[in-house]
């Protein structure tokens, strides 16, 4: 079994052919680096790219809102795009684009799977178009095959339901103006159709969105999301933190977006409308559902935290499902004129209880009641050469935050970025989410600056440095504190087919010492981290990647930790149909501080930004076979091996012996 | 064709943990692992896929002594066989004294499939202590080179994937190591690699290979294994090749060694 494996790496030398994009993946590892945890990805993002690579963008006949959501060009270059056809009418050829100002070769050529070059419609073909889109329903089940501790107990804390996590989507789309859906999702563990799960998955999901039928330019039933000016007040789309994508400081998204992931909160449920006429736009929205929290050990009326995980295994997790209502509310005005962006935003939360806040020095700030409301202005504008964007935001104690940024195209091959941010501790919003340190946007000020230079046909040279200020306490930091996080990475791409990268990232982070003194004191924690990638598409139907990375943790100091990463993935076609993609890896860390990540392909639909510490070799083998033009299989076996130890995992997800593997099976039907 | 080298090669002597076993490939021999041009005899010990892009059959033999201690004496010797499904290769290592001896073989296989090459070692290892017995495992290694272009090649080796232990449960480590490689010309070609010991911290080396006269080469470099300086000259004369090599380790001074290997004329 092991040799086999072995022998597979070697016989097989293909290359993965990527669902995602190589620049979003990196964006989704430097998310989950940022965040310190594994991050799964099964949601609007990923149908959307799969989608419009089999239904092409027709870039004739497209808008800003649908450009953005292939998280390819930049602002510029989408208000480019448009006034460009503007003045000199339709494209004729893809090959235009490279007249198009601000685009480059590198832009094109990821953009080239995604569109196609066709006529407008009238809006009565287009009515008509609309029913004519495509069904998709999507079964997957995954299980880990070694049976873990909560599953073998029997009394106490154990897990009631079966390790089957069970998903079920039905989907309707037309491009980006229709879309209808079902989604139901069961996580391993839970019950199903029994106990509390009595009507069947643990959380089901429902979802009608239109857009431009005229005047009604948005119009969202059931679950939706909902961002607004940069996320300092409300965002719920796919955002994007520091990474190599210097220029991607900007956030963009539709306000209202429809939800079709399995995740089981950061979605509004209720009704969303946006109307436009001329330069002028409205958005508003209501939503009403319930949440769950763990409520107050000293009283019943008031909850400390909310469950995010959408776990409901145990008794424990089962008592506070679902057992605080939350009603939000907000709205949007928003002025648009050639390339001036006016907005004006609201939105309020209002909970059936009220949020606490833990007795710590750090939580001082902490927002805690049962109303919240923000408000706040956003605006960009982009002059010749210039984009300028912003936003400022107020919450109910009058506290101000504001994020400005610029981003400047100097050249076709030169672009820089700078972003400064001004958020105190007094801050709050609860469904914020801007270009921050912090996952939400309170306590930070920083000054960010990007820089992406192609010095030559095959050259790129991306580099970014992050100047962060926490100007009161937070968790581990017991003062306020000063961080820096800078990135820089050369790009060596000879043919289309080939791309080297070496990346250099450093990041200063100051913690609480450990230390038997009272109160601990911040201390500088910097970690080094250097990467070097390849990739190789031999022909086209076989490619090779690789990565080597060595992580370095507080070097040359007693706390020192080291960790190491490779990996080696091929993809490969057997008889046309079947696709299958290889993955083995070898990981070795001193600690949790040298923790790595690395993003994992899966499913159609699905990834995973895992992190790896400790010792082991990960491997995986995604197969998919298209039976035909309708109906496809995809099959996933994941493990990890660690000779060294003899449980894997903690607690109720505690695994005994030395490998910890998954299943996974997808069947897929397009009609 | 004939030509005339003289090779001074002082070997490059890898600084090795003073325990049991000695996993690492002596960093001289893999300086050219990742070229085209330089690929000899010894590469494959480094990545097996390297054997592929030998053209003709070679034969070699290398020692070194640790830091002058006879009783650290390295031995190794390898040999490649070029055929129309592949090439083969045979090496054979014994390291230490009467009192505490490692010895290893191997049967090695790789070909190329166009951009890449790719080749996989089955190796057999003895450790063998006075007094004490000796204990015997198998293990297999393998990697794969990429021709990015006709001169950048890049790759990856695996060390014992499967973790293999000898008898009383003492595992074997993994080491895994990529590496890149970049011939600027006929004459001149500098590869880096990173290499991963289980249990030990990252190993990274850069080294150099200059033949600044037709029958004359230099090859130099830095390992960050024990801050190692190595460098050595190689010399050829008719179809053999005569390496001499050093190594310098801060604390433990030099480690010389000596390298012959016969390369058959190409019909």
């Amino acid at each position: 079994m092991k040799l086999t494996l072995f022998m597979l790496i070697l016989l097989l030398p293909h290359l993965c052919l990527a669902q995602v994009p190589p620049s979003i993946q990196q964006q989704l590892e430097a998310r989950a680096e940022a965040e310190g945890e594994e991050i799964q990805i099964d949601g609007h993002l990923l149908q959307q790219l799969e989608y419009f690579k089999k239904h092409r963008i027709n870039i004739n006949a497209t808008s800003a809102e649908e450009l953005q959501q292939l998280r390819i060009l930049t602002d510029i270059q989408i208000l480019s795009l448009l006034q460009y056809e503007k003045l000199t009418g339709k494209l004729i050829d893809v090959y235009e684009l490279q007249a198009v100002p601000a685009f480059d070769l590198a832009s094109i050529h990821k953009l080239l799977p995604f569109i196609e070059i066709g006529e407008a419609v009238s809006l009565k073909q287009n009515l008509e178009a609309r029913l004519q889109g495509e069904h998709t329903i999507l079964l997957r089940l995954s299980r880990v095959v070694q049976k873990a501790k909560g599953y073998r107990e029997t009394s106490g804390e154990h897990y009631l339901g079966d390790p089957d996590h069970l998903l079920f989507q039905y989907r309707f789309q037309y491009k980006d103006l229709l879309y209808f859906g079902l989604t139901a999702d069961k996580d391993a563990g839970e019950q199903f159709f029994k106990g509390a799960q009595r009507n069947g998955f643990d959380f089901y999901s429902m979802h009608v969105f239109l857009r431009r039928l005229g005047w009604i330019k948005a119009l969202a039933l059931g679950d939706f999301t909902v961002s607004l000016g940069q996320g300092l007040i409300q965002w719920q789309a796919y955002a994007m933190g520091k990474s190599s994508s210097t220029m991607d400081i900007k956030r963009t998204s539709p306000v209202l977006l429809p939800y079709r992931s399995s995740g089981e909160n950061n979605f509004n449920r209720g009704l969303g409308i946006t109307i436009g006429r001329n330069f002028f736009e409205a958005t508003g929205f209501v939503s009403a559902k319930k949440i769950s929290g763990h409520l107050s050990d000293d009283s019943i009326e008031s909850f400390t935290t909310m469950n995010s995980s959408g776990l409901f295994r145990t008794p424990s997790e089962i008592k506070w499902k679902n057992n605080i209502s939350l009603f939000s509310f907000g709205g949007s005005a928003r002025y648009e004129k050639k390339s001036l962006r006016l907005s004006m935003n609201f939105v309020g939360h209002q909970f059936g209880m009220t949020l606490d806040k833990s007795d710590q020095p750090y939580n001082y700030y902490s927002f805690y009641g049962k109303r919240f409301i923000n408000g706040s202005v956003d605006y960009s504008y982009s002059f010749k050469n210039f984009h300028l964007f912003g936003e400022t935001a107020s919450d109910k104690h009058c506290a101000f935050a504001s994020i400005n940024g610029v981003i400047i195209s100097i050249d076709r091959d030169l672009d820089l970025s700078f972003l400064s941010r001004h958020i105190p501790p007094a801050f709050s919003a609860l469904a914020g989410q801007a270009f921050t340190e912090n996952s939400t946007p309170s306590n930070e000020n920083g000054f960010y600056a990007g820089l992406s230079f192609r010095p030559g046909p095959t050259t790129d040279v991306i580099a970014n440095d992050d100047f962060i200020r926490f100007p009161w306490l937070k968790f581990r930091m017991n003062a306020p504190v000063h961080g820096r996080d800078y990135l820089v990475q050369f790009a060596y791409h000879p043919t289309k087919q080939i791309e080297v990268y070496v990346r250099y990232h450093f990041k200063e982070k100051p913690l609480n010492a450990v230390t038997i003194l009272p109160i601990a004191t911040p201390e500088s924690n910097n970690t080094k981290d250097l990467r070097i990638q390849f990739t190789d598409q031999l022909n086209r139907s076989i490619s090779v990647k690789g990565r080597v990375e060595v992580l370095w943790f507080n070097s040359g100091t007693t706390q020192a930790q080291q960790g190491f990463l490779l990996f080696s993935e091929t993809s490969f076609k057997i008889f046309v149909k079947i696709n299958c993609d290889l993955r083995l890896q070898y990981f070795e860390s001193d600690g949790y501080e040298s923790r790595l990540f690395a993003y994992e392909a899966d499913v159609l639909y699905s990834s995973t930004v895992a992190s790896f510490f400790d010792e082991g070799l990960r491997y995986y083998i995604n197969t998919t076979y298209k039976c035909n033009k309708n109906f496809s299989i995809f099959l996933r076996w994941s493990g990890t091996m660690n000779q060294n130890k003899n449980h894997t995992g903690s607690g109720l997800d505690e695994i005994d012996g030395t490998k910890k593997e998954e299943i996974k099976v997808q069947l897929l039907f397009h009609f | 064709m004939k030509c005339l080298m003289i090779y001074l090669l002082f070997s490059f002597v890898e600084p090795q943990p003073l325990h049991a076993q000695n996993w690492s490939v002596p960093v001289y021999l893999g300086i050219p692992v990742y070229s085209v041009r330089q690929a000899d005899a010894f590469s494959f010990a480094e990545n097996q896929a390297s054997l592929a892009s030998l053209h003709h059959f070679m034969a070699g033999i290398y020692a070194e002594r640790f830091f002058f201690l006879p009783e650290m004496d390295h031995y190794r010797a390898a040999v490649a066989l070029i055929t129309s499904s592949g090439n083969f290769g045979f090496n054979g290592t014994w390291s230490g004294n009467s009192d505490f001896a490692e010895a290893s073989c191997g049967i090695a296989y790789a070909r190329t499939l166009g951009k890449i090459d790719v080749g996989v070692q089955f190796n057999y290892y003895r450790v063998a202590v006075a007094s004490y017995g000796h204990a015997a495992s198998v293990n297999v290694e393998g990697g794969f080179i990429l021709h990015f272009t006709p001169r950048f090649n890049g790759g990856m080796h695996l060390f014992n994937a499967a973790g293999t232990s000898l008898a009383h449960e003492e595992q074997l480590p993994v080491i895994a190591s990529a590496g890149f490689g970049y011939d600027l010309s006929p004459l001149f070609y500098i590869g880096t690699s990173f290499e991963k010991q289980e249990g030990l911290p990252v190993s990274v080396r850069v080294g150099f290979h200059y033949a600044f006269h037709k029958k004359v080469f230099l090859r130099f470099g830095i390992s960050s294994s024990g801050s190692l300086f190595f460098f050595g000259l190689g010399y050829l004369l008719g179809d053999f090749r005569i390496d001499a090599t050093a190594s310098f380790h801060p604390q433990l001074g030099t480690t010389p060694g000596l390298l012959f290997i016969y390369n058959h004329p190409e019909e």
